[in-house]
């Protein structure tokens, strides 16, 4: 009985290690292939594991090392686990005979002496064969180590490197090390994100999703990624996305700012009647403040609000709400000023309309709602009317100051993505920024600029920026007058056109020197003779280069009646006005 | 004899580390034992005393004492001079019993070997046709360049060989036992001679061909001033009967049973072999496989035992294609392509290693020794 649990015993060490043994030696045997295909999957690493956007580039060869770690350990588990199976019992027996040295005594015995009824001689061979198991030695039956030679070792490893290698290869680094990023750009990258994020930090309007900021954000984000791998062609069309969706936000900022400046035009009764409210709280300041707070200075605007009540809409407004109001004021308005005011109100409904701010509409509602209670003279439906919608006003004129300062943001941004453009053309023209260029701002800044660069001249080359995009009043010139445009009279150089915008990119870099000129290519402008933009959309431009010089001794005073008058005319919308010699909005005095 | 057969018992005893050695059995085991010992025994003797006249054929001694153990005929094959004569000489002397040797020629009559019938007078004056045996009737019977005869006198002895009797007059007549027959034929000479048909040759249980001595046989052959005598037999006809009986006792695995049917069928797959070996062929080689087991000292057969008498056993029952011959291929070849592609179960695994382990601890052990 003893002997017999011994030979079992026996027999199960055996088929153990028998399996162990199969398995590693088929583990041996498939140490190359099973490299082979790990080093496979290493290389295959960009198709397999790309870098994503966000993955440093040095991160491929770890990755591909990874894979073939993965791939290897895997392999070589599915193999030890397929080829270590339990053999035969047969098989068991003889390879017990073999590292006994016997010939088939064990597996002969044991599978002789199975039945009981067997011949003395099968009997025999039984009692042998568990007389030979019972000396099996387990020691005598080898397992094959793992630990593989030295060189082969050596070999394996270079192998995986030289696949984790290769599998780390990627684009972007064979750029990052042709062409590496230069400091401009990694500034003026960083700069731009800045940017950015100075804009997220204002309260955002509801836009669409190519130029909400968040979509902005991620673009430059993106852009610096794209820089961060010398991806510049990349870069390149997003900042030109970021540029057109800023453009286009910019453009709806102006564009709000100029129909609420439009609306104050029309109902400005001040101008045009030259009466005076007694007791107007806001004449001195309005009059005063004519030039400084002006609305085609979106800037100025925008850091006024705090200190300014109101704007000249409400002013306006409350003006006129106030005349309706006075006693004598049904006595006095004569058909003709009644015309007036009807008309005007009905020209700022129309304007309110045509406006994209929801507040826009409820004001025209309410202005719409004042014509019409003046129609019928009732001057104190219509005085309500009014006082409505001054009060929608000032949301418009909230909500415009933080399109201004939205606005203001989006110029920094321009500029920043500006610089950031000439970087990266810089450095595809195998330079790094020129002396100067990037550090003290602009080339050749604007006049104000102190050349010693730094933050003052990035602040004027910004005031330039700003001025030029008719966003600002432009650098203060020493002992000059700030203006629209951005140039004081002394300021030397071309004279930049408020409120127009060129229609292309900048290029070529400038500088403005002894010597030079600024080179500014601009596409897109008249292609094909025929006008790219709808006149409705430049009148507004039109329209404030017209009030700026009105507002400012540029037009004599003497010719001011006529060039608002013809301003008056050509503006979209002005149908009503010419409908009869009526409605013409005659000049008033001053 | 007697000391050569001891020491030998105890080599196989524990021939090697790891070979267990065997508890006391009860009565009965140990009577089989002795009698297995015995009959072992009888082959060595019988080898042993064919190796010290036949030098450098250790093999062929062999295969011959395994045949004449397996009661099958064996057909020796080789050039004249390398004694294949003496070496039948010498067995007969070692089995003591009757000898026969016949010189087959062209005109030698099936008559001339079975035996013929005449007229006697005997001592009354009474004619009697008495039947007067050929050489066939004895124990062992050399048929000396059998493929000079023709066939019908072949197929004379073949018939002999293959029913351990002979018909003369009708009459069956039982030829002695144990009776051996030991063919021999010379490939050299092939003008004037009758080739063994294929259906014949099956009838040999072997078939062996003794080829050149080395160098230093040769030397040893030389050396020889005188014919060997003579050896003393080591046994008698009738002890030789009890071996081989025992022999065909020894019992087989179902494995090794498998292996050796695959075997014979494997002779049949590949493209050069015209037809195989037959069932025969199976019978034939459990038989030896038998012998080598008893031989060895165990009482199963073994798969190698099997591979041992593989190449002996199949290379006259098998015939080769035009296209084996035209690339020079022999049978023996052949042969050994099959062994190799049959294969028993244990025999793909871990073969490398376990070897290794053994050729190390042999080699650990004789160090030891040393």
């Amino acid at each position: 009985m003893d002997r017999h649990k011994t030979v079992e015993r026996a027999v199960r060490t055996a088929s153990r290690r028998l399996a162990a043994g199969r398995a590693r030696t088929a583990l041996r045997r498939g140490t190359w292939p099973i490299v082979g295909v790990a080093s496979l999957a290493a290389a295959s690493r960009p198709w397999a594991w790309p870098l994503d956007d966000s993955a440093p580039l040095w991160a491929g060869t770890p990755r591909a090392a990874l894979i073939a770690a993965g791939v290897g350990t895997l392999l070589a588990g599915l193999v030890y686990l397929v080829a270590r199976k339990a053999p035969s019992a047969l098989t068991v027996h003889r390879t017990i005979d073999r590292s006994l040295g016997l010939r088939d005594v064990v597996a002969s015995g044991l599978a002789l002496g199975v039945h009981q009824e067997g011949t003395e001689l099968e009997r025999l061979a039984r009692l042998r064969a568990e007389e030979a198991a019972t000396t099996f030695d387990a020691s005598r039956l080898p397992v094959p180590t793992l630990r593989p030679r030295a060189s082969r070792a050596v070999l394996g490893a270079l192998a995986l490197l030289v696949a984790s290698l290769f599998g780390g290869y990627d684009p972007a680094l064979a750029r990052v090390l042709e062409s590496p990023p230069t400091v401009a750009e990694h500034d003026a990258a960083e700069a731009l994100e800045e940017a950015v994020a100075a804009l997220a930090t204002e309260p955002q309007e509801e836009t669409d999703a190519e130029t909400d900021v968040p979509t902005l954000q991620e673009r430059a984000r993106s852009i610096a990624r794209d820089l961060s791998r010398s991806d510049r062609e990349s870069a390149l069309a997003q900042l030109q996305a970021l540029r057109e969706a800023s453009q286009a936000r910019l453009s709806a900022a102006r564009t709000l700012r100029q129909q609420a400046r439009n609306l104050a035009r029309h109902l400005d009764t001040r101008s045009r009647t030259g009466s005076r409210a007694p007791g107007d709280p806001t004449q001195t300041s309005s009059e005063s403040g004519q030039d400084a707070s002006s609305p085609s200075t979106p800037s100025g605007a925008g850091n006024r609000s705090s200190t300014r009540a109101t704007s000249p809409l409400e002013q306006s407004m409350r003006l006129l709400a106030r005349q309706l109001r006075s006693p004598q004021a049904a006595g006095a308005q004569d058909a003709q000023e009644s015309r007036r005011t009807l008309e005007r109100l009905s020209r700022a409904a129309d304007e309110a309309r045509r406006a994209s701010d929801p507040s826009a509409a409820a004001l025209a509602e309410s202005l719409n709602r004042a014509a019409e209670a003046m129609a019928t003279e009732n001057w104190e439906a219509a005085a309500e009317a009014l006082d409505r919608a001054v009060q929608q006003a000032a949301r418009m004129r909230r909500a415009q100051e933080r399109m201004d300062r939205t606005a203001e943001a989006l110029a920094r941004l321009l500029e920043q993505a500006g610089s950031l453009e000439r970087a990266v053309q810089l450095a595809m023209m195998g330079r790094d920024a020129l002396p100067g260029e990037m550090e003290g701002g602009m080339p050749g800044g604007a006049p104000g600029a102190e050349p010693s660069g730094g933050a003052r001249g990035l602040a004027a080359e910004l005031r330039a920026r700003l001025a030029a995009l008719g966003l600002s009043e432009g650098p203060a010139a020493p002992g000059g007058r700030s203006g629209p445009g951005g140039r004081g009279p002394s300021a030397p150089g071309p004279r930049t056109r408020s409120g127009l915008e060129p229609q292309g990119d900048v290029s070529a870099p400038s500088r403005v020197g002894e010597g030079e000129r600024a080179v500014q290519v601009l596409a897109g402008l008249g292609q094909n003779g025929e006008a790219q933009t709808g006149y409705s959309d430049v009148y507004p431009s039109y329209g404030a280069i017209a009030e700026d010089a009105l507002a400012s001794d540029t037009v004599p005073a003497a010719r001011r009646d006529a060039v608002r008058r013809y301003f008056e005319s050509i503006r979209p919308g002005a149908e009503i006005a010419e409908a009869g010699p009526d409605t013409l909005d005659e000049p008033t005095a001053p | 004899m007697r000391e050569a057969t001891a020491t030998r018992t105890h080599e196989t005893d524990v021939p090697d580390a790891g070979v267990p050695t065997l508890k006391p059995p009860g009565v009965t085991t140990t009577l089989l034992e002795k009698k297995l010992a015995e009959a072992r025994a009888l082959g060595e003797a019988l080898m042993e005393g064919l190796n010290e006249v036949i030098l450098g054929q250790a093999q062929v001694v062999e295969h011959v004492v395994t045949a004449l153990l397996a009661d099958g005929h064996v057909l020796l094959e080789g050039a004249p001079g390398l004694g294949k004569t003496q070496l039948v000489r010498t067995l007969s002397g070692l089995i003591g019993g009757q000898f026969a040797r016949i010189q087959f020629t062209p005109d030698l009559m099936p008559s001339d070997i079975l035996g013929t019938s005449l007229v006697v007078q005997g001592g009354d004056g009474q004619k009697d046709l008495r039947f007067r045996e050929g050489p066939i009737f004895a124990n062992l019977v050399l048929a000396d360049e059998i493929n000079r005869a023709t066939p019908k006198t072949q197929s004379a002895l073949l018939e002999a060989m293959s029913e351990s009797t002979v018909s003369v007059e009708g009459r069956p007549r039982p030829l002695p036992d144990p009776f051996f027959v030991l063919a021999t034929e010379n490939p050299i000479e092939m003008e004037g001679v009758f080739p063994l048909p294929e259906a014949q040759l099956d009838r040999f249980l072997l078939k062996l061909i003794l080829r050149m001595p080395d160098l230093d046989t040769l030397a040893r052959i030389g050396a020889r001033a005188e014919a060997p005598r003579m050896p003393e037999p080591v046994t008698t006809p009738e002890a030789l009967l009890q071996a081989q009986a025992l022999a065909r006792s020894i019992p087989s695995a179902p494995h090794v049973q498998r292996f050796a049917a695959e075997l014979v069928l494997a002779t049949h797959a590949p493209s050069e072999v015209r037809f195989g070996a037959g069932p025969r062929a199976v019978q034939a080689l459990m038989a030896c496989g038998r012998v080598r087991a008893l031989l060895d000292g165990r009482v199963a057969v073994a798969v190698d035992d099997l591979r041992d008498v593989a190449v002996a056993v199949l290379t006259h029952r098998i015939a080769l294609g035009f296209e084996a011959e035209a690339r020079g291929r022999t049978a023996d070849q052949v042969i050994a392509d099959v062994l190799a592609s049959v294969q028993v179960p244990g025999d793909d695994v871990a073969v490398l290693p376990v070897d290794a382990a053994v050729d190390a601890a042999t080699s650990a052990e004789d160090a030891d020794h040393g």
